[in-house]
């Protein structure tokens, strides 16, 4: 299966759209405005990512801002080796990570069923249009139901799930996001895939859903 | 996170679930199980791309980018406010790594090595100042050469000590400041 991804990077000569590595010099060299150009270029797939992995906006938005600031303070030290895309990726997801690892040793509810009621479920991707209400609501619930279905993974089997199915990346990818082995990746995917198979089996056996 | 094990034949089941072309459907499952369980996967995935986003913006996006920039400049602004703390910093990373060197341990002295550096006007090395003076450097070691690099703007004094024999690189470099008797004693402990 072929990775179904594309890196929202510009590789275009256009001085006007200058590619990430020209962008990466630039922060390198202390320019803030070739960062701000960094950070609208990659914040949706960013903020996307840690929103998807933590269920809460409003620190989905911290830990992005975080992110970013990580990623300006450790750009002296970026040497290229992977793209800029899969480096911010990285600090992206470890950021999420330590989050919600955190959150677990104090205690806090990590998949308390509260939290996912903050997501605005299935909304942005759910195909746009004059849905009826009822269809909508159908959608909205839907999505609940996924929502909290992932929500019941760990987040390392999360992480695998959503690069593996909704990002459509390869195996090696995921391994080198996730500094983790081939094995552990598809250690990982067998056992999300299971689960959620699991928790959604009505859903997907439901004669309504195609 | 301990990983659970995963068995070859699970290995190979889930390389086939994703089709891949090296994966053939593992011998002694039954291909009419196997397509269940590739169905089933292939549903779920459906239903993640249908309602989980690969790309949202974040609430705001201007607003985002705005702060991101604010935290960068404050963060260098406060750098900028303290910069003898960073120079005091800097100071002591560099003489660390001079001090952790290769060739500093293989340059440096095996018997008796005691550098006494009588100074005027003596400080906490993080409070040095152009106030400090070196007056006098004494090593033991006859085939030695030392030289003393005063950086007063930037608080600093480096007592450079050239043409010691080698010792073992586990082997401890202490710096000890004294205010009495007004002298910064260096030397290696065994």
């Amino acid at each position: 299966m072929s990775s179904s991804y594309s890196s929202p990077s510009s590789t275009a000569a256009d001085p006007d759209d200058p590619a990430d590595p020209i962008l990466v010099e630039r922060c390198q060299r202390g320019d803030t405005a070739a960062f701000d150009v960094l950070v609208t270029r990659h914040r949706s797939r960013v903020y996307g990512h840690i929103v998807t992995m933590v269920h809460r906006e409003a620190d989905a938005w911290d830990l992005a801002q975080d992110t970013f600031l990580k990623a300006w303070k450790a750009l002296p030290r970026f040497e290229g080796q992977s793209s800029f895309s899969t480096w911010i990726y990285r600090i992206a997801h470890n950021t999420a990570l330590d989050w919600l690892r955190t959150r677990k040793i104090e205690g806090s509810a990590e998949f308390d069923d509260t939290v996912q009621n903050h997501i605005a479920a299935g909304s942005t991707t759910t195909p746009h249009g004059e849905s009826r209400p009822d269809e909508r609501l159908a959608q909205d619930e839907l999505g609940r139901r996924i929502h909290e279905a992932l929500a019941e993974l760990s987040p390392e089997h999360r992480a695998v799930i959503l690069l593996r199915e909704v990002e459509g990346r390869a195996y090696e990818e995921i391994a080198s996001l996730l500094g983790c082995t081939l094995g552990t990746v598809m250690s990982r995917l067998f056992y999300a895939r299971k689960k959620l198979q699991l928790l959604l089996a009505d859903v997907y056996r439901s004669p309504d859903w195609q | 996170m301990k990983d659970e094990p995963i068995s070859p034949q699970d290995s190979q089941m889930t390389r086939w679930i994703d089709a891949l072309p090296d994966a053939p459907l593992p011998e002694g499952i039954n291909i009419d199980e196997a397509s269940r369980e590739r169905a089933a996967a292939a549903a779920v995935a459906t239903l993640l791309r249908q309602h989980v986003p690969l790309r949202q913006d974040p609430p705001y996006p201007d607003f985002f980018n705005a702060q991101v920039l604010k935290k960068i400049r404050d963060e260098e602004a406060l750098l900028e406010r303290a910069p003898a703390t960073r120079q005091a910093a800097s100071w002591r990373d560099v003489l660390g790594q001079w001090l952790r060197t290769p060739w500093m341990t293989g340059a440096t002295a095996a018997a008796c090595t005691a550098i006494a550096i009588f100074a005027i006007n003596p400080r906490p090395l993080d409070e040095a100042s152009s106030g400090t003076r070196v007056l006098t450097v004494f090593s033991p070691e006859p085939n030695t050469t030392t030289r003393v690099m005063t950086a007063a703007d930037q608080s600093a004094v480096v007592v450079s000590v050239d043409g010691l024999s080698a010792f073992p690189s586990d082997r401890l470099v202490v710096g000890l400041h004294t205010t009495e008797p007004q002298s910064l004693v260096a030397s290696h402990q065994p």
